[in-house]
């Protein structure tokens, strides 16, 4: 598995586990918050912000 | 420092001068590229000129590209964009001015110093100490400029333009600073403090984040601002650009050793830059999808919107450059594709299709704008549209075919074990054609680019308005105070450090643990270090740039032991100061060169190729028979070496010049003896022979 042949190559290869697994779990967590916690409208305000002009604002 | 008093307007007058600037550096580095482009396809275009060989004229146009184009036209969008979505001026009209300034005295510094020979010999990072502080100045500028707007804005939430914009002067200023540590010996000469294996290391952690993030995540955000707005309408998905952040900017940053594969880099670096490379497709897709689908429903207009179309490709030649990327980090495709033209051809199938061709919409966009008028022609920016994508097209694929051309020929092995083209020559020989094509692809581009120059010039004497600056209406809405929760794009300085961060792991996971470089190498090998007037001689490889076309470092492939010798070791190179290892092999790998020929080779081969191989694109170098090395300085550089870690005696150094100068003279009375009798004392050939000549002979078990 490409993966051993990886973390073969490392001489702590338990450090290099432990990191991988936190960086997969925040990339995980982050997923999550993104697409699953947060309101979708906030983020669809958000994107509306390019397209705004000085008028609308505080409507 | 000036705190600007008037919030009342945006600050155009400043984005009208980048933008300016812009196009002209763009006409400059892009005639640069042609002229070197045509120098390999009929080297006499070289000339007998030492200021115009390509050695020193290529590190010119990629610098002018680089920095003075897409430099220029990062600080355009960004000036106009953050302005607009922070609904505030910018932070100080003082600073920018010093901004403007600042930056383009160090592109005209990069112009003189470069032809003239002064380079740290380092790809993209060229400039010689005095300006690299400059850039640190100028760039701080920047910094206080961009982060005082952000300070004062009037919209809390920051949009995504922003983060991106954000971790591009973070990371540049790590980038520069890092890469750049050097100890001067005279006013424009200095030596990096990193060597060997460890400058190879930092040199392309810089390298490919100067791709990173200076010609990816500040045009990824100005696509986020400038393609909603063209469009007019939303991007396709705000939560992809999110993960896209930062998952990119996490994992850009380890990919600098996708560079060194198969070279004497340890194998636990070569394999995380390759799998953090091959990861690094994912967002950078996510980037590509997110512009692309924005456009979703609206297709039919890009048959009469000559800036859509811009966009289209530009998003198109990111997404092939940034799978091409990946393919290429993969070690079995890079031993068949590094050092080779189709690297070359991915690099500018980036450049010019994601960096030119977005720089050019966002300017089509932005100056009609600026000058209160309307663009002067659609018809000529199709025009320059499709001469463009032709140009691109034709130089793409061109250097493909070279580099794929080249990789084989220099693999082909026959029944027997032997190389099937064990003159070099022959390979140069069988691509000089394509390099004519790629020079006609450049040519193309040029002209549509000469249009774009015309459209843009009519569009400006079009504007009959005064030139003001745009007001920001509804100033009495400013949401930062208005207690409702942010979330981490609200905050400012949290999500600044987060950045950094993001940036330092994968920077101190694949640095640190080289700082003990002894640890890779084998302590039964002693490597001595470079005489006197060999370091002398190196310093003239470095001026004249010969590590653009010549690499020294012989990677452990059937093919290149074959034809090159011994692969590499870590001990060869860990004084060299800076490492010469090389990223292309117009001409063959020196690292074995030494003892090869006899003195009179070098000799010859130097002042005229062609009277050696009559079918080399190599410059002759005639100025190095008639210039003189500075004895005077050599004490200083043996001094600084010696206090850089390099094992000169106290001795060595005292005597250096007497040294150089004795083993000189036996050189020179060497040629003597085989006939020369052009007077040779103290001139720089001979330095430069005795380094060619020690080229793989310092190290012994």
């Amino acid at each position: 598995m490409i993966y051993k042949q990886i973390f073969a190559n490392f001489t702590d290869s338990d450090l290099i586990i432990l990191g991988f697994v936190l960086f997969m779990v925040t990339f995980l967590g982050a997923l999550v918050w993104i697409l699953f916690v947060q309101k979708k409208s906030f983020y669809d305000e958000r994107a509306q912000q390019p397209l705004i002009s000085g008028e609308d604002y505080g409507k | 420092m000036e705190y600007n008093t008037s919030m009342n307007s945006y600050d155009d007058e400043i984005v009208r001068k980048f933008a300016l600037a812009t196009l002209i550096w763009a006409g400059v580095g892009f005639i640069l590229g042609l002229v070197a482009a045509l120098q390999m396809a009929y080297p006499l275009l070289n000339t007998n000129l030492e200021w115009l060989t390509f050695g020193r004229l290529r590190p010119l146009h990629t610098n002018a590209v680089i920095f003075a184009f897409a430099g220029n036209a990062i600080f355009a969008g960004i000036y106009h964009s953050t302005q607009r979505l922070l609904r505030t001026r910018l932070f100080s009209d003082a600073l920018s001015k010093v901004h403007f300034w600042g930056w383009q005295l160090i592109i005209v510094a990069a112009a003189v110093t470069l032809p003239l020979g002064f380079t740290q010999g380092k790809e993209y990072a060229e400039l010689e100490w005095p300006i690299d502080v400059l850039i640190t100045v100028i760039w701080v500028v920047f910094a206080v400029n961009f982060f005082g707007t952000l300070y004062k804005r009037r919209e809390k939430h920051m949009y995504v333009a922003i983060w991106f914009y954000i971790a591009t002067i973070i990371t540049v200023a790590v980038l520069h600073i890092i890469n750049s540590i050097a100890i001067p010996f005279s006013y424009m000469k200095s030596y990096t403090v990193w060597a060997g294996m460890q400058d190879a290391l930092v040199q392309w952690w810089y390298g490919h984040n100067a791709v990173a993030f200076f010609l990816t995540t500040p045009f990824l955000g100005l696509m986020y601002y400038y393609v909603p707005k063209i469009v007019n309408a939303p991007i396709y998905s705000y939560r992809l650009s999110i993960i896209h952040f930062w998952s990119l900017v996490f994992i850009y940053i380890w990919a600098g050793p996708h560079h060194l594969l198969y070279t004497a880099l340890p194998e636990w670096l070569q394999t995380l830059g390759m799998a953090f490379s091959i990861m690094l497709w994912a967002p950078s897709w996510g980037g590509m999808i997110n512009g692309l689908l924005t456009f979703k429903g609206r297709w039919s207009q890009l048959r009469n919107e000559p800036i859509w179309k811009f966009l289209i490709a530009a998003l198109t030649f990111y997404g092939m450059a940034t799978f091409e990327g990946p393919l290429l980090s993969i070690k079995s495709v890079s031993a068949l594709g590094h050092y080779t033209d189709w690297i070359i051809g991915h690099v500018h199938g980036g450049a010019l299709g994601w960096n030119g061709f977005l720089s050019f919409a966002i300017l089509y966009y932005i100056v009609p704008k600026l000058w209160k008028t309307e663009l002067y022609s659609k018809k000529l920016a199709e025009q320059h549209f499709w001469l463009g994508l032709t140009g691109i097209v034709l130089y793409y694929i061109s250097m493909l075919v070279a580099g794929v051309t080249q990789g084989l020929m220099w693999k082909a092995i026959d029944a027997n074990g032997q190389l099937v083209y064990p003159d070099f020559i022959e390979t140069v020989v069988r691509i000089v054609p394509l390099y004519r094509v790629r020079a006609l692809g450049g040519l193309l581009y040029i002209s549509g680019f000469i249009l774009m120059v015309y459209n843009i010039i009519k569009t400006i004497k079009s504007s009959k308005s005064e030139l003001t600056d745009t007001p920001i209406s509804n100033l009495s809405y400013d949401n930062i105070k208005d207690g409702k929760p942010r979330l981490l794009e609200g905050y400012a300085t949290l999500f600044s450090v987060l950045a950094l961060l993001a940036i330092l792991v994968g920077t101190i996971i694949e640095i640190y643990p080289t700082f003990n470089v002894h640890q890779y190498i084998n302590p039964e090998i002693t490597v001595q270090p470079f005489t006197a007037l060999e370091q002398e001689g190196r310093d003239l490889y470095v001026r004249e740039g010969c590590y653009v076309c010549h690499s020294q470092q012989i990677r452990p492939l059937v093919d290149e032991k074959l034809r090159y010798g011994e692969p590499s070791t870590i001990a060869e190179s860990m004084y060299d100061h800076p490492y010469q290892w090389g990223s292309k092999r117009t001409g063959p790998d020196l690292a074995r060169q030494g003892k090869k020929y006899p003195d009179m080779w070098h000799y010859q081969h130097l002042l005229d190729p062609r009277q050696i191989q009559p079918r080399s694109i190599m410059p002759a170098y005639t100025w190095l028979a008639q210039k003189n090395i500075d004895y005077s300085q050599i004490k200083k550089k043996l001094n600084v070496l010696k206090n850089l870690g390099v094992p000169y005696s106290d001795i060595e150094v005292q005597n250096a010049d007497v040294a150089a100068q004795a083993q000189a003279k036996i050189i020179e009375e060497g040629l003597q003896k085989q006939g020369v009798t052009e007077k040779l004392e103290g001139k720089e050939i001979l330095a430069m022979i005795a380094y060619l000549q020690s080229l793989g002979q310092k190290e012994h078990r």
